[in-house]
């Protein structure tokens, strides 16, 4: 009879340990949140790469909370110890505090506890632009470097947006993170949010990444808008050869050039400038096939599924969460609208050489902004392939994101 | 009460004009010095490479004269190259120097000769014997 009794206790623990009885219903929610964004990346395909790791670590977070939970050390008295552990001698070192014996008890981390210290020292995004730096010719850039001033006017969205954020309630820091969801560029936003407002990391990376995926409806309508179609209809003329040489001095004078003016964005800008020298020095091949591939990949997986199991129900299902996701599609819009009035504005001054339409890929979500560019100005003039011009002003963009986060860090870090 | 509802308002403004005001000055002016810094080293390098070779953009099989382009010689193709490559590489070329150069295809011979080792495993053997 007994053994029943055993039985039952041990059924009754084990329910008592369970998660049913420990997560309360923000997690269930938050567990639902997380399959809608599974399915939006498996079968609506919305960047897939980093929101199906970021939907699954928040699926996780939710489901288990320990396995982000910070390492712990915690000293108990000897003897009450030994009384409540049935006298078994723990492997625990023995500590005299005030001449009196402790056990330093010690309980490590969660799993993605660990892991998410890359994304909280700052480690994962810079090598994320290593990689991105080895996949990106800038040839388009060098060839056309007005094209910087699109990738420019397009960072307006990120000022604007923090203005909105500042006046719905922020803080100075958690506008600036919620700000740079602007520069459409998500290794940027993960970066600044870990450093100016880390609580807040889970809301603007889902924002981050969503808004991303939606580049090819937000732009058109904003494009088209703004634009003429005598505009729409400009043919530019062709880009002219780079030479390899003027492709390896690229990046070692922006490097110098942007690590001087404004150190805080050598992290980023420094790390993508690597990246690209390796690729268009063409002595490091196996280095440049590791960064572009495997090290690309290895870092996304810690990247997307740490960030993801930062988003539990407390941070997530706030009223703040809602003013995150109004402020990054206000972030986008604005970033497209500065890109394309800038572009009317370098179309008028030099004389309708300029298609105004790839200012709008100045907004630096690489290569989707330069295939929308293309694609609108194709609606127009079938035989117009704007495609190698847009990719100019939208890499110009992904310096000018890393910039403005290096602006961002500088006035409020 | 009121008095310091405006106060909080001053100051969100104030920071508000600060960020934005100095994040474009500051994105605006890194980005223009290296526009310069690109367009100096760009034309640097582009008067060096005109020094060095001054021959080959003149030795066109013909000059074109301006109002009509005398028709330039076929280009020497070995045997077994179809047409259909010939105007690939061709247009290859074009596409890659510009229409405003008057470049044209002299020869094309073939690097390899088809009986010995198929190119990708060439590539393979390199690959893997490459030093570290």
């Amino acid at each position: 009879m007994n053994v029943f009794s055993e039985l039952g206790n041990s059924i009754v623990s084990l329910f008592q340990t369970s998660g049913f009885a420990s997560n309360g219903w923000q997690n269930y929610v938050m567990v639902c949140i997380s399959c809608v964004l599974i399915y939006l990346a498996i079968k609506k395909q919305f960047e897939p790469l980093l929101l199906l790791p970021i939907a699954f670590g928040m699926l996780l977070v939710n489901l288990f909370p320990a396995i982000m939970a910070h390492p712990n050390v915690s000293y108990q008295l000897v003897d009450e110890y030994l009384a409540a552990h049935n006298n078994i001698v723990p492997t625990y070192d023995i500590v005299p505090i005030n001449g009196v014996e402790y056990y330093q008890v010690v309980e490590n981390g969660g799993l993605l506890y660990y892991l998410y210290q890359g994304v909280k020292l700052g480690i994962y995004p810079p090598l994320i632009f290593l990689g991105i730096g080895a996949m990106t010719d800038f040839g388009p850039l060098i060839a056309n470097p007005k094209s910087f001033l699109l990738g420019a006017a397009a960072q307006l969205g990120i000022f604007i947006t923090f203005i909105g954020a500042i006046f719905l309630g922020f803080t100075d820091k958690q506008a600036g993170a919620i700000g740079i969801i602007g520069g459409a560029d998500g290794p940027t936003a993960i970066w600044l949010t870990s450093k100016l407002a880390p609580e807040l990391l889970g809301p603007i990376a889902v924002a981050a990444y969503s808004y991303m995926a939606l580049v090819p409806i937000i732009q058109p309508p904003i494009m088209k808008l703004l634009t003429t179609k005598k505009e729409r209809m400009v043919v530019m003329e062709q880009l002219r050869p780079v030479s390899k040489l003027e492709k390896i001095l690229f990046p070692i004078i922006v490097t110098i050039l942007v690590s001087l003016l404004l150190p805080d964005a050598t992290p980023l800008v420094g790390m993508l400038m690597l990246g690209n020298i390796f690729r268009e020095s063409g002595v490091v091949s196996r280095i440049s096939n590791t960064a572009q591939n495997e090290l690309m990949n290895i870092i996304t997986i810690f990247l997307g599924t740490t960030v993801g199991a930062t988003a539990t129900g407390s941070v997530f299902l706030d009223a703040g969460t809602i003013k995150i996701i109004i402020l990054g599609l206000i972030a986008f819009c604005v970033g497209t609208a500065g890109g394309v009035l800038f572009g009317k504005l370098m179309y008028i001054a030099s004389g309708g050489k300029v298609n105004p339409l790839i200012g709008s890929a100045g907004v630096s979500a690489v290569p989707m902004a330069a295939r929308v560019s293309q694609k609108v100005g194709q609606q127009e003039n079938p035989g117009n392939f704007l495609l190698m011009h847009a990719m100019g002003p939208n890499v110009a963009g992904v310096i000018g994101s890393a910039v403005a986060a290096g602006v961002l860090l500088s006035i409020l870090g | 009460m009121q008095k310091m509802g405006m106060f909080q308002w001053m100051k969100k403004i104030q920071i508000s004009l600060v960020v934005l005001l100095t994040g474009l000055v500051v994105v605006f002016a890194v980005l223009v010095m290296l526009i310069l810094i690109i367009k100096i080293y760009g034309t640097i390098i582009h008067k060096m490479s005109q020094k060095n070779k001054p021959e080959p953009p003149k030795s066109n099989p013909t000059p074109p004269p301006a109002p009509k382009k005398a028709p330039v010689p076929a280009p020497v193709v070995e045997d077994g190259i179809s047409e259909e490559i010939v105007a690939a590489i061709a247009a290859a070329i074009d596409c890659m120097y510009g229409s405003g150069t008057a470049q044209a295809v002299k020869s094309i011979k073939r690097a390899v000769k088809p009986v010995s080792r198929p190119a990708w495993g060439v590539a393979g053997l390199l690959e893997n014997t490459r030093p570290f």
